[in-house]
């Protein structure tokens, strides 16, 4: 009798179980996923036009912020309600960096997250002393620290005028489109997405969620707890810095009222909706709330005639606070678990 | 001299405000070990459905207040019911952010029905002031500290001689054993809301008399967070203290170093304190069994 032929399918070691793609359909998926990234700005220029875009350039800074978010919250179990003044300091020292040394783009952009992670870093370090809502309410001081330095740094920040940012630039060619900056940003979050993947598969990403399990435990089995809690914070801060900088870079102006708590919770927001600990999460979520937010406007008709002053932010946010406490209540896994059970259900089809 | 007096006097009164959101905090906290985001928008909510009683209603003024306390109680027991009952045992971090999703709901839901206009409230109280040595206090800040520390005393007493105050006490100790002892620990939490919805509405009517009413109301919930940690979050009289000490030293801070750093020297506060003792001034400190 022949041996078993070893099928594609079949996982025989520890490497091939960690791979980042674990079978060659995965892979082709992923490949057929990317050309349609590539082609989404075709596509909108048929349909949707620039508008359509835009958001989707809005929704994708947020992926990048909600990627990082979810490293901390959903894999390490820390939580931020700071993350709004980590895309602050990234975005000014991308504004600053541009405008007062003439810093060119692409070297602000890597300059902005690792300048954010140290700060990140620095803000993590009560980390090691607080958890769960104590936590919470240092990063919520923390927050409200930045915000205030930013307004009233007027010589440094600009103060509540905010600052305005040239277009980034490569020799002649200025990202001053919606197409030019979706590609510029896209590429960046497929990068960083990998980054996540990466992490989440090796060592680091195993620390971490035995962190969050428990962290007494995670101790005992020798992973330094001082070590990979900075660490969380440093790389969740430095994507935030990263999204921050791609902020200033696609409005060509910076201000206070693009940081504030709101932001911060919005963040929160897209990783709850979307799931925790999940790359699919981060990705669905920070899409869902960028076009429920967005889509919003074209709803307010039908509401204006019952409630003729209706302010459209407040539609905003009541179906975003809406959205989050149903998500909770009914699926505490959010859209990422959505995406489990539809899979499931299709595995098994017929039966 | 009476520059300094009417600081430290403004600072009492304001802080007296602080006390009553962070004694809603602390009773939320206590028996069910969150922390209400929402707490700031009751409190909110509470001073709209005043306002909406005197002026459109045209309820005399002790039947708004009376109709206000009941409104807030129902509507404290409802969000429970219908929310945060559905969420027992949930990570705390989540029920932190469904409380946040609440904080935004109401917030957005008194914008949409009327609207971010500012309106004065028509009390009895107001533009009425008397002196007190130099200074001169207007009544309503006078009748905020006393109903502030009136409110403080009633809710000790409830919680340390009443059966109900210590069966409550008893859930927020051991939920499993206190309801072996024959308490309804959903009848807890569910009073528990009710009353700390109530204590946030009289502080809603209270800060309508003393500013005005808008929807940025809420945001002294968050204001008062300091204050209620400063107090050591679990302890009644330590909201109190916590309140009026985070009152004063934003008062004193913004009237010697400049108001810009008022508002933000009550989070470098709470800082401080998470970092040096985190269990406040009157909490106990946590301790946990491996």
């Amino acid at each position: 009798m022949p041996a078993i032929a070893k099928s594609k399918y079949m996982i025989t070691s520890y490497a091939e179980d960690f791979a980042l793609f674990r079978t060659g359909v995965r892979k082709f998926w992923f490949a057929v996923l990317m050309v349609l990234l590539a082609v989404i700005p075709l596509v909108t220029r048929v349909f949707g036009g620039q508008y359509l875009l835009s958001v989707l350039n809005l929704a994708v800074i947020g992926v990048i912020v909600a990627l990082g978010l979810n490293l901390l919250t959903g894999l390490t179990g820390l939580v931020s309600f700071g993350h709004a003044a980590f895309v602050a300091v990234g975005s000014y020292t991308a504004g600053l960096l541009t405008m007062k040394l003439g810093v060119p783009f692409w070297l602000c952009i890597p300059l902005a997250g690792f300048f954010t992670a140290a700060f990140g870093v620095i803000v993590g370090l009560p980390a090691l002393r607080m958890k769960g809502i104590y936590l919470a309410l240092a990063t919520l001081a923390a927050h409200f620290i930045v915000e205030h330095l930013i307004v009233n740094w007027e010589d440094l920040t600009g103060g509540a005028n905010g600052l305005t940012v040239t277009r980034p630039a490569i020799g002649s060619l200025v990202i001053d489109t919606e197409v030019e900056f979706y590609y510029l940003a896209a590429g960046l979050a497929v990068l960083l997405t990998f980054g996540i993947a990466n992490i989440m598969r090796s060592r680091i990403g195993r620390a971490l969620l035995a962190v969050r399990d428990s962290d007494i435990a995670a101790q005992a089995m020798g992973v330094s707890l001082a070590r990979y809690k900075t660490l969380s914070f440093g790389i969740s801060a430095g994507y935030a810095g990263i999204a921050g900088s791609l902020i200033a870079y696609r409005f060509g102006y910076i201000g206070p009222d693009f940081f504030t708590i709101t932001h911060s919770v919005e963040y929160i927001v897209m990783i709850l909706i979307g799931g925790l600990g999940s790359i699919r999460g981060s990705i669905l979520g920070a899409m869902f709330v960028t076009f429920l937010r967005e889509g919003i406007p074209f709803l307010k008709g039908a509401f204006a005639e019952i409630l003729p002053g209706l302010a459209l932010p407040d539609l905003e946010n009541l179906f975003l606070g809406l959205a989050l406490i149903l998500f909770i209540i009914f699926e505490p896994q959010g859209l990422a678990g959505w995406w489990h059970k539809i899979r499931r259900y299709w595995n098994t089809w017929p039966f | 001299m009476d520059i300094a007096l009417q600081v430290v006097i403004n600072g009492f009164a304001q802080g007296s405000i602080y006390a009553l959101v962070a004694l809603g905090f602390v009773l939320i906290y206590k028996t069910t070990g969150v922390i209400n985001l929402a707490q700031g928008e009751m409190m909110m909510a509470g001073a709209y459905i005043y306002y909406t009683l005197l002026t459109t209603l045209g309820l005399p003024f002790p039947v708004a207040f009376v109709a206000t306390l009941l409104a807030a109680g129902i509507l404290g027991a409802l969000i429970e019911r219908l929310i945060m009952h559905r969420l027992v045992g949930e990570p705390v971090f989540v029920l932190l952010m469904v409380t946040a999703g609440l904080a935004v709901v109401i917030r957005a839901g008194i914008g949409m029905i009327f609207g971010h206009d500012t309106f004065p409230v028509p009390t009895p109280l107001a533009g009425r002031s008397f002196a007190l040595g130099e200074a001169t206090i207007a009544a309503v800040k006078g009748w905020a500290c006393l109903v502030t520390l009136v409110l403080t005393a009633v809710l000790f007493a409830f919680f340390r001689m009443t059966r109900l105050g210590i069966a409550m006490r008893a859930v927020a100790q051991n939920r499993y054993a206190a309801q072996l002892m024959g308490v309804s620990v959903r009848r807890m939490f569910n009073l528990t809301w009710a009353l700390a919805t109530i204590v946030a509405a009289v502080g809603g009517m209270l800060l309508a008399d003393i500013r005005y009413l808008d929807t940025n109301m809420g945001f002294i919930g968050l204001r008062a967070i300091p204050a209620a940690v400063l107090g050591g979050l679990t302890s009644i009289p330590g909201a109190l203290a916590g309140g009026l000490i985070i009152g004063l030293v934003e008062n004193l801070i913004g009237f010697s170093l400049g108001g810009n750093l008022k508002e933000v020297s009550a989070y470098v506060v709470l800082l401080a304190v998470l970092l040096l003792r985190p269990s406040g001034l009157f909490g106990a400190a946590e301790t946990k069994r491996v």
